[in-house]
C-alpha cells in the first residue's frame, strides 16, 4: 500500500496546528497589549480599585501575561474557549449558534458566484474579442471594486425600503437569504469570472478542443463537456485563496443586514471588549481557513497525482 | 513610458482607470482651488439636505457641503490608502526575495508567519487593531497594511526564484558580489514589476477596506473630512438622507474601479499570456 499520501496529509495537519497556535499566539498579543485595562473598561470608569481588582482576579487578568497565555493554550487544546463576558455563556455556545448562520450564507454566495461565473466566463472565452467579452470583462474589474456595505446598502434601498419586495434584514425564510448572498457573491464572483475565462482561453487552443471542433462537435457541446470541465479547477481553488475577501464581506454584509453571523459577533465582540469571545471567533476563523486549504491540498493530491511525490503545494497562487 | 503606450494601443480599460485615478489625484492635489465651500462649515440649519443649486451633492449631517468634504476626503483618504499598501510593498518585498534568496530556515520562518498572517484575515487584524489601539491615522495605516503583506511576500518569493534560476544571478555569485548586493542590485529591479501592478489593485482595495472599518464605526474623527469616517456617521442616517451614503459610497466605488481597472492592465501587460 502507498503511504504517501497518508504522510503528505498528516504533515499538512502538523503544520495546521502550528498555524492555529500562531495565530492565538498573535491574537493573545495583539489583545492584551492594546492599552486600556480591560477590566477597568468592564467595570466602567466609576468602578472603585477594589471592584476593578476582583474582575481582574476574575478574569486571570492580574497574571503574567506569559501565564495566561499558556493558561488559554492548554484550555484550547481542551476545546474550552472559555466564557463570554457579555453573555456570560460558554463561547463555543456562541460560536456555535452562529457559526451555522455564517456558514449557510455563505454557502449560498458562494454557489450563486460559481453559478454565475463559470457559463459567463466560458462564454467570454468563447466569444473573445466581442462586446459581452469586453462587458464581462469591464464587471470583472468592477465588481472587486464595489464597497460591500455600499452594495448591501443600495440593494437594501432598493428592494427592501423602496420596493417591498423583501426583507430589510435578519434571519427567517429563504427571502431573508437573497439581498445578503448577492451582496456577497459579488466581490466573488468578479476573480472567478477572470480566472475561469483565462482558463477557458487556454483551454479552447488545445488540440484535443480543436479535434473535438473538427469532428464536428457543436460549439456547445465543446463548451460544456471540455472547457468547463477543465475551468473549473482553477475556479475552485480560487474560493480557497478568496478566503480573506469572504471573511470582509461576511463581517460587513452581516452587520449591514443584521445577520446572526460569526461576522456579526466578532464585530460586536470587539465592540464590548469581551477578550474571550473575539479570540474563541478568530481561532475558530482561522481553523476554518486551514481546513480549507487542507481539503483543497487534498483534493489536489486526489486530482494530480504528481504532486503526491511530496512536493510542497504550500507556494502554490 | 512603454506601459503608457501599451496602455494607449491596447487596453482601453486600463487607460479609463488611469484617467479615473488622475482626475482624484488631481480633485485631492486641487482641493483648496476647486471646493465651493469650507469643508469643515457646518451650517446646522441646513443639516441634510438633498441635492441642490447650492450644493450640487447635498449637505451632510451637520449641514457641510458634501461635495467639498468628499473634494477635500480624498486627500486624506489616498494618504491612507497609498501609505498602507507602499509599506506593505516594502515589507512583502524585503520578506519575499530575502526568503527566495536565502531560502533554508529564512525562507520557512517566513512561510510560517505568511501561513499565519493569511488565515487572520485582513480585516480581522484591522478591526481590532483600530478598535483597540485607537482610529489614529498612523494606526488606520498599519491596520490596513498587515493584511496586505503576505500577498507581496508570496508575490515577490515565487518572482525571486524565477530570476534566481537566471544565468546572470550565478554570474554575479560567481564574481563574488556580497549576497546583500546580488538581491539590491540584479533581483529587486527584476522582481519590481510583479509588484507594481499587485500595487495599483491594492490601493484600490485599501481604500475599500478604510471605508469598511469607517462603516463599522473605525475610521477616524468624523470632523475630519475622510471618506470612511463620512460614511461611518452618514450609516446614521441612511433611512432619513439616504443621499450622503449614496454619494460617498458611489465616490469610494468609482476610486477603487478606477485602481482596478489599471491593475488589471498591468497585470495584463506584465504576463501577456493573459492578454
Amino acid at each position: 500500500m502507498n503511504l504517501k499520501p497518508l504522510f503528505f496529509i498528516g504533515k499538512r495537519l502538523a503544520s495546521m496546528a502550528l498555524i492555529v497556535v500562531g495565530v492565538v499566539i498573535i491574537l493573545f498579543f495583539l489583545l492584551h497589549l492594546a492599552p486600556g485595562n480591560p477590566a477597568q473598561i468592564l467595570a466602567g470608569f466609576q468602578a472603585t480599585p477594589e471592584v476593578v481588582h476582583q474582575i481582574e482576579v476574575k478574569y486571570g487578568l492580574d497574571k503574567p501575561l506569559y501565564v495566561q497565555l499558556m493558561t488559554y493554550l492548554t484550555n484550547m487544546i481542551r476545546l474550552d474557549l472559555g466564557t463570554s463576558i457579555m453573555s456570560q455563556r460558554p463561547v463555543t455556545d456562541e460560536i456555535m449558534a452562529r457559526l451555522p448562520n455564517s456558514l449557510m450564507l455563505a454557502t449560498v454566495a458562494i454557489v450563486e458566484a460559481i453559478a454565475i461565473s463559470l457559463p459567463l466566463g466560458v462564454l467570454a472565452a468563447a466569444k473573445a474579442g466581442s462586446r459581452f467579452d469586453a462587458a464581462v470583462t469591464a464587471f470583472t474589474s468592477i465588481g472587486v471594486a464595489l464597497p460591500t456595505f455600499w452594495t448591501g446598502l443600495m440593494l437594501m434601498l432598493l428592494f427592501a425600503v423602496e420596493l417591498h419586495l423583501l426583507p430589510a434584514g435578519g434571519i427567517g425564510g429563504p427571502q431573508n437569504f437573497i439581498l445578503p448572498s448577492i451582496t456577497m457573491a459579488v466581490p466573488i464572483s468578479a476573480p472567478i469570472i477572470r480566472v475561469t475565462r483565462n482558463a477557458a482561453l487556454e483551454v479552447l487552443e488545445k488540440p484535443f478542443v480543436k479535434l473535438a471542433i473538427a469532428k464536428g462537435l457543436s460549439m456547445r457541446e465543446v463548451l460544456m463537456k471540455h472547457v468547463l470541465k477543465n475551468a473549473l479547477i482553477p475556479a475552485v481553488t480560487l474560493i480557497g485563496l478568496q478566503f480573506g475577501v469572504l471573511i470582509r464581506s461576511a463581517v460587513i454584509t452581516e452587520t449591514v443586514f443584521a445577520w446572526p453571523g460569526i461576522g456579526k459577533l466578532l464585530v460586536d465582540s470587539i465592540f464590548a471588549r469581551d477578550y474571550p469571545l473575539v479570540q474563541g471567533t478568530v481561532f475558530v476563523i482561522a481553523i476554518i481557513y486551514v481546513a480549507i486549504n487542507l481539503a483543497l491540498d487534498v483534493a489536489y493530491v486526489v486530482i494530480d497525482p504528481r504532486l503526491r511525490s511530496g512536493v510542497s503545494t504550500e507556494w502554490r497562487f | 513610458m512603454e506601459v503608457l503606450r501599451y496602455l494607449l494601443r491596447e487596453s482601453k480599460t486600463g487607460m479609463a482607470g488611469l484617467a479615473i485615478i488622475l482626475a482624484f489625484i488631481s480633485m485631492a492635489l486641487l482641493a483648496n482651488l476647486i471646493a465651493p465651500y469650507d469643508p469643515m462649515n457646518a451650517v446646522l440649519g441646513d443639516a441634510r439636505q438633498p441635492p441642490s443649486p447650492q450644493h450640487p451633492l447635498g449637505t451632510d449631517e451637520l449641514g457641510r457641503d458634501l461635495l467639498s468634504r468628499i473634494i477635500y476626503g480624498a486627500r486624506t483618504t489616498f494618504l491612507i490608502a497609498v501609505s498602507s499598501t507602499f509599506t506593505a510593498f516594502a515589507v512583502g518585498t524585503a520578506l519575499g526575495i530575502l526568503s527566495g534568496y536565502l531560502r533554508g530556515a529564512v525562507d520557512a520562518a517566513v512561510n510560517g508567519g505568511t501561513q499565519i498572517l493569511l488565515s487572520l484575515p485582513g480585516i480581522v487584524i484591522a478591526i481590532i487593531f483600530v478598535a483597540l489601539w485607537g482610529p489614529s491615522l498612523v494606526n488606520l495605516i498599519i491596520a490596513i497594511a498587515i493584511g496586505f503583506i503576505p500577498v507581496y511576500i508570496k508575490l515577490m518569493r515565487a518572482a525571486t526564484l524565477q530570476v534566481m534560476s537566471m544565468e546572470y544571478i550565478q554570474a554575479a555569485k560567481m564574481l563574488g558580489l556580497s549576497n546583500l548586493k546580488i538581491m539590491v542590485r540584479h533581483v529587486l529591479p527584476n522582481v519590481l514589476p510583479v509588484g507594481i501592478a499587485q500595487l495599483s489593485t491594492d490601493v484600490g482595495f485599501a481604500i475599500l477596506t478604510a471605508s469598511g472599518l469607517g462603516f463599522l464605526g473605525l475610521g477616524l474623527d468624523p470632523s475630519i473630512p475622510e471618506w470612511g469616517a463620512m460614511i461611518g456617521s452618514a450609516k446614521n442616517y441612511i433611512f432619513v438622507a439616504p443621499h450622503i451614503i449614496i454619494e460617498v459610497g458611489a465616490v469610494i466605488a468609482l476610486s477603487a474601479i478606477g485602481f482596478s481597472l489599471l491593475g488589471n492592465a498591468l497585470r495584463d501587460y506584465i504576463d501577456p499570456k493573459r492578454r
